[in-house]
């Protein structure tokens, strides 16, 4: 009977071990860390081997889109800092002046911030940040973009 | 000043003066239930019931007087004016109640009285001592949702024009304003103006609405003190309703993704669809592990906490879709119903844990398990992954914010580390689909392992060959091709099996047999179909490991080749309507020479909202989709696509419908459960089953 015991509780050990050995390698290889564009420019080349996440909006009439391929080059701004994001893919739809982005990858010694993902504001959330009218409607509803950025 | 306070009360749309009854009737409604039960009296206790049923109907009239006012086009009324204008159809204008915050906070309210109503009526003579606290667990949550639409996110604020020509919104009328109404909503945006998306939010809010029912029966028992099977047997649908609902939910949001979005995909891990994967998988723990309890009495701490989980989690990720404060990607102020589902949390999981830890020695059970290989452990080892699995999806989206708070550093996790997590996970899992039905309760002897197991081993190893021959040679997607034929092939067995022996005992045909076994025993053959579900979604999932991608810029004429196939670009036309501008690119499709369809990749270009969107097209076969995305037209006709190959995908839809299969055989009512009673301890009642006949 003990001996029966100690078979189950190892069993059971084991499986808990390895989801956490999974969880822990899945981890590490996949963190990427949110930094700023005035952070991203302060770095050493040599940390820029690494994936960064960035945050920002896009500065109205930059987007450039070529015509014999997905890709678009267009410059972000955050707290008056700006870079030149380079995204060689369809960007998705709610992608457009003024939109909050988020790309994914890596800043190039040409400061050109070469994007592997683009995420642009997610609808649902993005409709409620225009008012019909300018600035104090959405001032009025507390829930208006700009403020809460 | 009394004149004043008239005008304005006035000038107060009715409906939010029927929301604030409801929220009245359900205060009182609770109270009375509780009060009701302490001072045994009768008559208070069912006024309590009524008022549930009261709050049910006046959640329906505010409904129904939301709706008018989007029919109507009522932009005086600001959530109107937000998310309709007068082009949208009228099948996405009644949608569009529930596109945003305060809509679909109003209609997760009413699809919750709905089901507290049904629950209640059903369960109004049976169970008479877990009632008044069902109805008042139910009615507190009902509450919680009237509140946030009463008090901070109102469906039925109006615009006004202030003297100073501002505008605002605000429930009654502001001091020297006038009713202010705009010539035109702002429209619901075009992306979200698609069938699966108009359906996909009432379907997963069935979802996690639903689990507000076995958490109420949950407390009930625990307040009572009533832990024994009866709490327990009345939720077992209640349970499998929206489980069924939010898994559905789910595929219909990949459908959308998959259609809609236009990158090729249908699961993103994002964090507002792990909202509602990780309820689902506390959910699917929890319909599995209670089968011990009702078989062998076995983990009744555990499954109550489970219960309670996920009802904890369903509230959760209502918070996390509705509240962004995941999906922001900076320290955005919290939007305004953040603090008070914070505090509904705290309430629920505070109350929860106070309660079981109360009962805990009443919970205890005192069977314990024999042997590594067992149905017990199986479900036990299925309750593990699930809950690592839970774990993991949960870590992975609330890192960015952990992390934040910790140690003031913003890091994320994206998609890789979900996929690396979850294949392992959900690769065992599959492996034990096939497994854990079929081992005995108790004690699995070697001669019957082989008995059960070697030929499902050896089918699936020949296919295992044949895939290798085939030129698979990725390890996850072998693993995973050869566990699904393992699976099918239990299941075949198990049926097989069972018609067989109907066949000798009550000579019947094979397919009668079949049939009769369906009927016979619903939730177990039930079970086999939606299992066979889940191993058809898992091909489909696999075939992301043969996907392939091409982009081309082709000119008038010119063709691409992706995988067998020929796209030939025949030009591009620009078209418009008062709503939108259409670029239509015309394309041929050629495979072995042959044309065999024609396609129109669009892009819109919406006027109001300034926002185009992907049309994308599919050249389907159940085996592979083409799917076609025109990302770039051009003055000159030319055009840029991106074509993606994706095999198998449309077996992860083809899946939903076998699961909805599955489940309604085993919601179907069953003769075993009613006519007469079975003794609750274990063995006997699973005597009729093949599978215990060969293990005593």
């Amino acid at each position: 009977m003990h001996g029966k015991k100690i078979r189950v509780a190892v069993a059971f050990a084991v499986v808990i071990g390895v989801l956490a050995w999974i969880l822990i390698t899945g981890f590490n290889q996949n963190m990427h860390y949110y930094i700023t564009i005035d952070e991203l420019k302060a770095m050493e080349t040599t940390a820029l081997a690494k994936n960064y996440r960035v945050k920002g909006h896009v500065v109205p009439g930059s987007i450039e889109r070529r015509t014999d391929a997905a890709e678009v080059r267009f410059r972000m701004v955050e707290n008056g800092q700006e870079m030149t994001v380079l995204y060689s893919n369809i960007p998705p739809d709610t992608f457009k002046d003024k939109a909050e982005v988020l790309v994914e990858g890596r800043y190039t010694e040409d400061g050109v911030f070469v994007a592997q993902h683009l995420m642009a504001k997610c609808p649902s959330k993005y409709e409620s940040a225009e008012g019909y009218e300018s600035g104090p409607y959405q001032d009025a509803t507390g829930n208006g973009s700009e403020a809460a950025y | 000043m009394m004149a004043d306070l008239f005008s304005f009360l006035n000038s107060i749309d009715v409906g939010h003066y029927i929301l604030i009854l409801a929220l009245a009737t359900a205060f009182y409604g609770a109270m009375a239930a509780v009060v009701g039960d302490r001072t045994k009296r009768e008559e208070l206790l069912r006024s309590g019931e009524q008022a549930l049923f009261a709050v049910s109907l006046l959640l329906t009239l505010a409904l129904v007087l939301l709706m008018r006012q989007f029919l109507t086009h009522n932009f005086h009324n600001e959530y109107v004016a937000g998310y309709s204008n007068r082009a949208m159809p009228l099948f996405y204008t009644v949608t569009a109640v529930w596109g945003g915050q305060k809509g679909s906070l109003l209609f997760w309210g009413w699809l919750l009285s709905l089901y507290a109503a049904t629950a209640v009526y059903v369960n109004r003579d049976k169970n008479r001592e877990l009632m008044p606290y069902v109805v008042a667990t139910l009615l507190a949550g009902a509450f919680f949702f009237i509140m946030l639409n009463v008090a901070v996110s109102q469906p039925f604020e109006k615009l006004w024009r202030l003297s100073d020509g501002r505008v605002l919104a605000a429930l009654g009328r502001p001091e020297h304003a006038v009713p202010f109404a705009p010539a035109d909503g702002r429209g619901l945006n075009p992306l979200l103006q698609h069938p699966a998306m108009a359906i996909h939010p009432p379907v997963l809010y069935l979802g996690f609405v639903g689990f507000s029912v076995p958490f109420a029966f949950a407390i009930a028992a625990l307040i009572t003190g009533r832990l024994g099977g009866a709490w327990l047997k009345s939720i077992r649908r209640w349970t499998l309703v929206p489980w069924f609902f939010l898994g559905i939910g789910m595929l219909l949001g990949g459908k959308w993704a998959y259609m809609e979005l236009g990158w090729g995909g249908y699961w993103a891990w994002d964090p507002v669809e792990n909202a509602a994967l990780i309820p689902w998988l506390t959910g699917t723990a929890f319909l599995h592990s209670v089968m011990i309890q009702e078989k062998k009495n076995m983990l009744r701490v555990w499954n109550m906490v489970l219960i309670l989980l996920t009802y904890t989690l369903c509230i959760f990720g209502t918070f996390l879709t509705r509240s962004g404060v995941v999906s922001s990607v900076h320290s955005f102020a919290l939007s305004n119903i953040g603090p008070m589902f914070i505090g509904y949390l705290v309430v629920i999981i505070a109350v929860s844990t106070g309660l079981v830890l109360y009962r805990l020695p009443a919970l205890k059970s005192e069977s314990h398990f024999d042997s590594v290989v067992s149905r017990e452990s199986a479900f036990l080892i299925n309750n593990l992954l699930f809950l690592g699995a839970t774990f993991a999806v949960l870590w992975g989206t609330l890192f960015p914010i952990i992390s934040e708070a910790v140690r003031g550093v913003k890091v994320t996790v994206a998609e890789p580390f979900f996929n690396s997590v979850m294949v392992p996970i959900g690769l065992f899992l599959l492996f034990l689909t096939g497994v854990g039905p079929l081992v005995a309760w108790r004690k699995t002897s070697p001669r019957l392992l082989k008995k059960i197991f070697l030929k499902p081993t050896a089918v699936a190893l020949v296919g295992l060959v044949v895939l290798w021959f085939y030129g698979i040679r990725h390890v996850y997607a072998l693993i995973s091709f050869t566990l699904a034929i393992f699976v099918t092939a239990t299941i075949v067995s198990e049926f097989h099996r069972g018609a067989r022996a109907r066949m000798r005992a009550n000579q019947e045909d094979y397919l009668t047999g079949v049939f009769r076994l369906l009927q016979k025993n619903k939730r177990r053959y039930g079970g086999y179909i939606v299992h066979f579900g889940i191993v058809v979604m898992f091909i489909g999932f696999t075939g992301k490991a043969f996907n392939s991608e091409k982009e081309s810029h082709l000119k008038l004429r010119e063709s691409m080749e992706i995988r067998g196939y020929t796209l030939k670009h025949l030009g591009i036309t620009r078209l418009q309507d008062p709503n939108k501008i259409v670029w239509q690119a015309t394309m041929e499709v050629y495979r072995d020479g042959k044309k065999i369809n024609t396609i129109y990749p669009n892009k819109h270009y919406y006027r109001v909202q300034e926002q185009p969107t992907t049309e994308v097209v599919l050249h389907s076969t159940l085996l592979h989709d083409l799917y076609v995305v025109l990302a770039q037209p051009n003055e000159d006709r030319s055009a840029v696509y991106k074509v993606y190959f994706n095999p198998l995908v449309n077996l992860v839809w083809l899946s939903g419908l076998i699961i909805v299969i599955g489940t309604f055989v085993i919601l179907l009512p069953d003769p075993r459960e009613t006519p007469r009673k079975r003794p609750r301890t274990g063995s006997g009642a699973s005597a009729k089953e093949p599978m215990s006949e060969a293990s005593t």
